[in-house]
């Protein structure tokens, strides 16, 4: 009988051994297919060494849909981001909209024929923003109109604006169009509500492209030209502006002095070169990029007095030459910059914008690895469906009886 | 003479519990090598037998999930795989798809392949990349390129084998320099040639040495180079960097201002100066 026992529990121990062999080999491929698949969509030239949580933080760049040069970007004028994630780059170059998925992929092209003026068509896409339904309207500065398509692409309506149409924001029921010295504000439908605005550097004046914004009413401007951002009611009249201060060269760098600069505590010798657009985030702070500063800087929309800068230039991953656009996805808590010079679209992070937590999950859902959750959660079934099997073994008592 | 059954029997072995003598009712587990150790010819203890010993059970069940954990995670990845574009996704993919266009519209030029060496090793291709500096070498208006693959070897890290290259192109280059100069003055041309060549050599030889840890041999090409072309702010920096860590907090100020005088916010040099306490 103990002969018998013994036998058995030799075939039961290389049932156990061949089978664990199997289960080591069968990981082992595994976690091979995950590596090849890890390399196969990382891509060369990251940036190099950990990425500082209090630091902009570079999450992917686009730069078009194929290798050649025609199928990238030129000269990416404005971005924006939808709903969904997806971004909306304008290469006004070749009069179409590039979009892309959150995870860096390419979505569609929004092409209405080259050099078309006619109703639907638009030739010079030079300004883009999305409203909350995710329609998304574009400025055509060489038509002069606002055109807008639906989240599908689909045309949906166009009107003609009499300047020259260089900038747009869009709100919950406003839609802003700047041109070098005059603010238009529409209804959704295009139906004018107000306008303002002279081309100057006196306060209340505009010297501007491109960078407008609204929230709670009234309107921010970015000036490139007077080097300040200003901000408006909806009749035009001043609510602050806040300049660059008094550029002065002293040693290696020019600081910003004076009272009237957007300098601050936190940031003691800031000051704006070519502020050009702007956008709010979700803890409610105005974000400028500043295209010859090579950054991205946080204001306080109360007082306009920067808080932090963040960007460099440089052609690399995360660093910016000459950034003139930005929009910011509340979701995943991560902005997309226009870094036109580069010719393409970077998404980065800064600290102190949404809730980390909820923006984390949004952010995971839109990473490329987010497939390998399917081999982890299959294998984590496998293990489960294994221990169940034991455990049904044990509340049985067979366990006991069959191995001891 | 053995029958057919008794061979089949003694080559494969019993595949179910033998009852041996004795022990008519417990069945023993054949001698066989398979996992199958639950099957019973019988099949009508099948399902007492499987539970026989619920690890091995487990483990089957653990097993059969990896195998179809490998093959949906294929299926997903080659999925995942087909919707990407081949869109470059960084500079330096976009670089190496550019200088690939490049190469494809004049494969005989040893300019293009030379850029395109230069593509593969910043994406960390190297063997990629001494391939096309082979394909430039070989081309009709290939003219001396040691230097460029001993910066490849550089960016490769093998960097004594890229020292002994830029000594051979610092020989090169200057009797190239010479010919050159011998030519124009034939033509009654003076004056400075004025091609970066050395600075090349200089500059590259000079990151080499720095890699080595010899900082003094660093430093004396870097001076080379930063007189061959003064306006170099990388080299000013480059320079700034290597006289700070030889101890030289003077010179390593003087290198990052004139670095400055060129680029006013270069922040490089500008860290350079924080980091001396000198801002």
């Amino acid at each position: 009988m103990a002969a018998e026992m013994s036998s058995e529990g030799t075939q039961i121990s290389r049932a156990r051994v061949v089978l664990a062999v199997a289960i080591i080999l069968l990981l082992a491929l595994l976690v091979a297919l995950v590596v090849v698949f890890m390399n196969l969509i990382k891509p060369a030239g990251l940036p190099q060494g950990e990425q500082a949580a209090d630091k902009l933080r570079w999450e992917r760049s686009m730069y078009g849909f194929g290798p050649s040069p025609d199928e990238q970007l030129l000269l990416p004028s404005s971005v924006a981001i939808a709903p969904n994630g997806d971004v909306y780059a304008t290469d006004p170059m070749r009069a179409r909209v590039m979009v892309f998925r959150p995870d860096g992929t390419f979505r569609r092209l929004l092409h209405t024929g080259a050099g078309g003026t006619g109703k639907g068509q638009f030739i010079r896409p030079e300004a883009i923003d999305i409203d909350r339904e995710g329609d998304v309207y574009i400025a055509d500065s060489w038509a002069n109109k606002i055109i807008v398509f639906d989240a599908a692409g689909r045309y949906v309506r166009e009107w003609p604006v009499d300047v020259q149409a260089r900038g747009v924001g869009v709100t919950d029921d406003r839609v802003y169009v700047l041109d070098v010295g005059k603010v238009l504000v529409f209804d959704k439908q295009g139906n004018r509500l107000s306008a303002f605005g002279e081309r100057g550097p006196a306060p209340g004046q505009i010297d501007a492209y491109q960078g407008i914004t609204g929230r709670d009413g009234f309107i921010y401007v970015a000036e490139p030209f007077n080097k300040r951002i200003s901000v408006f009611t909806e009749k035009g009249d001043i609510e602050w502006v806040v300049p660059s201060g008094r550029a002065k060269r002293s040693g290696p760098s020019r600081e910003a002095t004076g009272t009237d600069s957007s300098a601050s505590d936190a940031v003691p010798g800031h000051r704006w070169d070519l502020p050009q657009d702007l956008v709010f985030d979700a803890a409610g702070r105005l974000i400028v990029v500043d295209a010859f500063r090579f950054e991205i800087a946080v204001v306080d929309p109360k007082t306009g007095k920067a808080q932090a800068v963040f960007g460099e230039f440089g052609r690399n991953e995360g660093q910016f030459y000459y950034p003139t656009s930005i929009d910011y996805d509340p979701a995943r808590d991560w902005f997309a910059v226009a870094d036109t010079n580069n010719n393409r679209i970077q998404i980065v992070r800064i600290p102190g914008s949404a809730n980390p937590g909820a923006a984390a999950l949004w952010r995971a859902s839109s990473s490329p690895y987010r497939y390998l959750a399917v081999p982890f959660m299959l294998m984590l079934l496998a293990i489960a469906l294994g221990l169940w099997s034991v455990r049904g073994g044990l509340r049985r008592g067979i366990f006991t009886e069959g191995v001891a | 003479m053995t029958d057919e059954r008794d061979i089949t029997e003694q080559d494969t072995g019993p595949i179910g519990p033998e009852t041996v003598e004795g022990s008519a009712e417990e069945p023993v587990w054949a001698d066989d090598d398979s996992t199958d150790v639950w099957a019973d010819d019988s099949g009508e203890d099948e399902g007492a037998e499987r539970e026989r010993d619920p690890i091995a059970h487990a483990m089957l069940v653990v097993a059969l999930g990896l195998v179809v954990t490998l093959v949906a995670t294929t299926g997903v990845l080659y999925f995942y795989l087909s919707t990407l574009n081949k869109a470059p996704r960084t500079t330096v993919e976009r670089d190496v798809a550019a200088a690939e266009a490049v190469v494809s519209e004049e494969p005989t030029s040893a300019a293009a392949w030379a850029r395109l060496a230069y593509a593969y090793a910043e994406a960390d291709r190297y063997e990629d990349a001494l391939d096309a500096l082979e394909r430039a070498e070989s081309a009709d208006d290939a003219e001396s390129l040691v230097v460029v693959r001993a910066d490849i070897l550089r960016l490769a890290g093998r960097t004594r084998e890229a020292l002994t290259e830029y000594d051979r192109a610092l020989t090169e280059m200057k009797k190239l320099r010479e010919r050159i100069r011998i030519e124009r003055a034939k033509k009654g041309i003076t004056g400075d040639i004025g091609d970066d060549g050395l600075l090349q050599v200089y500059w590259g030889r000079g990151l080499a040495k720095r890699d080595l840890g010899d900082v003094e041999g660093a430093i004396a090409d870097l001076e080379l180079a930063s007189k061959e072309n003064s306006r170099q702010v990388d080299v000013w920096v480059e320079l700034g960097d290597l006289y700070a860590k030889s101890g030289d907090a003077d010179k390593a100020e003087a290198a990052y201002r004139t670095a400055l005088m060129f680029v006013p916010d270069f922040g490089e040099a500008l860290a350079g100066l924080r980091a001396l306490g000198r801002e």
